[in-house]
């Protein structure tokens, strides 16, 4: 009996021991002596990367690491607006060619100077001119450089260590002029010496911060790159380290084991109990309801424009995001550079007027029809039952239809077989991109709109080159958009982050990136 | 030649295994480039993705895919290239989250073993007294607790309150302490569950074995209680408990899905779970091949030790 208690006691002693009883004195000198900015700063990333090497993989996870780690010609500053990154100067010489003049002495993380041979490494390995690759990363760069009218490769020329000309044909030209900066910022320069398999394992890019360690499936280590060129980070040592469950992110932020955390509906009473800033932006995410105009009830634009009066758009973002999220009037957020502040004919909610059109369409006693989800995505959920409810009180029925992302994306995606649909359209700074799904003949256009002014518009945006002008295009296009009542527009749900005591700042941005240069450490 | 029928029937249902397997991955209806690019890619890039379609061979007829993929599997032991990861072979993935499916299952093995036994001990041997109540209780509870909570619990408690524990684990090359003590938690939830299943199995088996005929003549012999259940009756009422342990570390071992997604441990299990998410199909075939190998194994090596045990088995 004896040797039993003896044994069990040493059970527990074994146990207790493996127990950090240290740690929170340890946790207590960290704060108290040691410089945060030398502390790792742990950021919960909710999957591993598939590939480190640049433009490889295009998950919005793996951008929002390999950003810190590589930089381009341009870059977008803390207001979204695009700057000259590793560029010192960008020369329009005509309407085809630019002329890109290199900083000089910047310096990859493995040391060699950025030369414009790696400009041109870079550029070609985004349209698939790399052998060892061997993959188109980028069609408008596959266009530009691949071209019949502009002599394949020598589109793009040396002209000295630090200047290169680009010849942009008029393929790439056709689609792409007026979003050459963004394209820019967009190819990440590599040096032209270092393998695709070393890229892979041990990246090497221009940015703030280099490559230190990769833990396969656990954790991704960076640390401050001494030598770069731009502004030094206040933090030194950074790890995005996977957490995929939500819980487990919440108690590891609570415990200080991570320093950084994604503020959404379920989290945010716990995070403002820990009396921390919560920083908000918008996300510049457009979530809105496809209305299929191929179909009736929806190729009659008084019952489209009557959804947009049924749906309280204020209670929906009380009710399904728990307050957060700016309201949307067309296919572009209020926070992007080219929305159009003077749209005319806005759809305030109105259950009046909902009910008027509907009666005038013929539909004096409601409608039905199937509204279709993402089922994995929860705001979508919770947001169809509001929906639903709002669409109720002016006599239409509406039945929510649950997929799952792979059925949604051959059903509705690809094939456009839906009555009304929701779904999210993820940010980007480049309002081309995000309007062009509206024209005619693009096959992401899942209402089947057709309107030969907006066509023109966007066509005539693209090719415009003059700022103010493109503006104008953009402007009318949104116009068309609103008075067309294409869609229901709901709302940018917002992005709200929440930094561990000790930092403040960090800038958020309308496509995926963590941008951990701008934390700054409380002094 | 009882073994080497035990090793046949092994390769046989590894076979059927594989064959299975392939055939009703290929029943999903997904698209697993579509996971690996998304869409937008695709759009804009529609050589890139008939690029992958062509690497992955998934524009060929399904049977020629099988017997490329086995040919590879059971002679070369190559499992393909990932989808998700474009670096590394899906063998080199198993095996580097091997080391933390093996850690987690044999720490937790060893103090299952250790704890359920002697629990197990204690409950037959205060049988029907308030202490033996008191345990009975407590196992179960332990049985009852669904291991997701008890992990939340802990992690709350002694990650956030007390700060006593890491709310994460991970490898400290050439620190084995350190390394142990980040396990703690995941270990401890693992453990209360287990311990209460092998403590109540050995106390049943124990009590059975207290009241046959041959423990009665032994005593009468003259043997005390100490005597009697060293010799005879614990080394009896350990051939169930076996079968059960057995059954315990190979569920451990082929990866506590849950409690490695909650403590955020790059298991096994997690990895399935994100293969199946990015509808990696050469991860989750190697996955569940490796899944089928370990109990497949486990179940020929039970055997083997049943046939040392009870020779009459061979017959």
């Amino acid at each position: 009996m004896k040797k039993i208690i003896l044994f069990i006691l040493l059970c527990l002693f074994i146990f207790s021991s493996c127990v950090n009883k240290n740690t929170s004195n340890e946790n207590k000198e960290i704060s108290k002596n040691s410089n945060l900015q030398e502390k790792e700063f742990v950021i919960p990333i909710p999957i591993d990367l598939s590939s480190l090497s640049a433009g490889v993989d295009s998950s919005s996870v793996t951008k929002q690491v390999l950003r810190n780690i590589n930089e381009g010609i341009y870059k977008y500053n803390s207001n979204n607006e695009l700057i000259l990154a590793v560029a010192e100067n960008i020369e329009k010489t005509d309407f085809n060619d630019i002329i890109i003049y290199l900083k000089k002495d910047i310096k990859f993380h493995n040391g060699k100077e950025m030369l414009a041979d790696d400009v041109i490494y870079s550029f070609k390995r985004m349209a698939g001119l790399n052998k060892e690759l061997d993959k188109v990363l980028e069609n408008a760069w596959a266009k530009l450089l691949n071209s019949n009218d502009g002599g394949e490769e020598s589109n793009i020329v040396k002209i000295d260590d630090y200047s290169l000309k680009i010849h942009l044909n008029n393929e790439f030209l056709k689609e792409s002029a007026s979003n050459l900066e963004n394209l820019l910022a967009d190819v990440f320069i590599v040096p032209n010496n270092v393998s695709e398999k070393e890229q892979s394992l041990n990246p090497i890019g221009l940015g703030a911060y280099k490559f230190k360690k990769r833990n396969l499936g656990e954790s991704i280590s960076l640390e401050r790159f001494e030598d770069y060129y731009g502004e030094k980070p206040d933090i030194k040592n950074v790890k995005f380290k996977i957490y995929s469950d939500n819980n487990s992110k919440l108690i590891a932020f609570q415990s200080g084991d991570i320093n950084y955390i994604d503020v959404n509906k379920t989290n945010i009473d716990i995070i403002r109990g820990l009396s921390l800033d919560i920083i908000e932006k918008p996300s510049q995410d457009v979530r809105q309801i496809w209305l299929n105009h191929r179909i009736k009830p929806f190729d009659d634009i008084r019952v489209r424009k009557a959804l947009n009066y049924a749906i309280d758009k204020k209670e929906l973002i009380n009710i399904a995001n728990g307050g957060k999220g700016y309201i949307l009037d067309t296919g572009l957020s209020n926070y992007n550079i080219y929305y159009n502040e003077n749209l005319n004919n806005k759809f305030d909610y109105n259950p009046d007027m909902a009910k008027k059109l509907l009666m005038e369409a013929g539909y004096e006693n409601g409608l039905s029809f199937k509204y279709s989800i993402v089922t994995e995505n929860a705001l979508s959920v919770d947001m169809a039952v509001v929906i639903k409810e709002q669409l109720k009180k002016v006599g239409i029925n509406m039945e929510i239809e649950a997929l799952t992302w792979n059925d949604y994306y051959d059903r509705i995606y690809k094939k456009h077989v839906f009555e009304a649909t929701e779904l999210q359209i993820f940010a980007y700074p480049d309002a081309y991109r995000m309007l062009k799904r509206y024209m005619s003949n693009v096959s992401s256009n899942l209402a089947g709109y057709t309107n030969s002014d907006f066509d023109k518009m966007m066509v005539d945006a693209g090719r415009e080159l003059n700022e103010s002008k493109r503006k104008e295009y953009f402007e009318k296009a949104q116009q068309i958009l609103l008075d067309d009542a294409i869609s229901v527009f709901l709302f940018d749900q917002s992005n709200m982050i929440a930094l561990s005591e000790g930092y403040y700042n960090i800038n958020i941005y309308p496509f995926a990136y963590i941008d951990v240069s701008s934390i700054k450490v409380k002094r | 030649m009882y073994v080497l029928k035990k090793i046949s029937l092994c390769i046989f249902t590894m076979f059927v295994i594989s064959i299975f397997l392939f055939i009703m991955l290929n029943l999903i209806p997904t698209d697993p480039v579509i996971s690996k690019l998304g869409i937008e890619r695709i759009n804009e890039n529609p050589r890139l993705a008939q690029k992958v379609y062509e690497e992955f061979e998934l524009d060929k007829p399904v049977i020629k895919r099988y017997v490329n993929w086995a040919k590879k599997v059971f002679l070369d032991f190559d499992f393909g290239k990932s989808f998700t990861y474009d670096d590394y072979d899906v063998s080199y993935l198993i095996f580097s989250r091997l080391k933390y499916t093996l850690i987690l299952s044999l720490y937790s093995f060893l103090l299952t073993v250790l704890l359920g036994i002697t629990f197990g001990i204690l409950i037959a041997k205060f049988d029907k007294t308030i202490i033996g109540n008191i345990l009975n209780i407590f196992t179960q509870f332990g049985l009852s607790l669904p291991n997701f909570w008890v992990a939340i619990l802990l992690l709350s408690f002694f990650g956030i309150k007390l700060k006593m524990a890491s709310t994460h684990v991970e490898i400290i090359e050439n620190d084995i302490i350190k390394t142990l003590k980040s396990f703690t938690l995941p270990v401890l939830t693992l453990v209360i569950g287990q311990t209460a299943i092998v403590s109540r199995y050995l106390k049943v088996a124990l009590l059975d074995e207290k009241n046959k005929y041959y423990v009665m003549v032994a005593k009468s012999k003259g043997l005390t209680d100490s005597e009697l259940m060293k010799k005879h009756i614990l080394k009896n009422a350990l051939m169930p408990v076996i079968t059960i342990m057995g059954l315990i570390f190979i569920s451990t071992l082929t990866g506590s899905i849950v409690i490695e997604n909650v403590f955020s441990i790059p298991g096994i299990g997690t990895l399935l779970i994100n293969a199946i998410k990015n509808s990696d199909y050469p991860l989750i075939q190697g996955i569940v091949f490796y899944y089928s190998f370990i109990v497949v194994f486990s179940s020929f090596i039970l055997d083997i030790m049943y046939m040392i045990i009870d020779p009459r088995i061979r017959s």
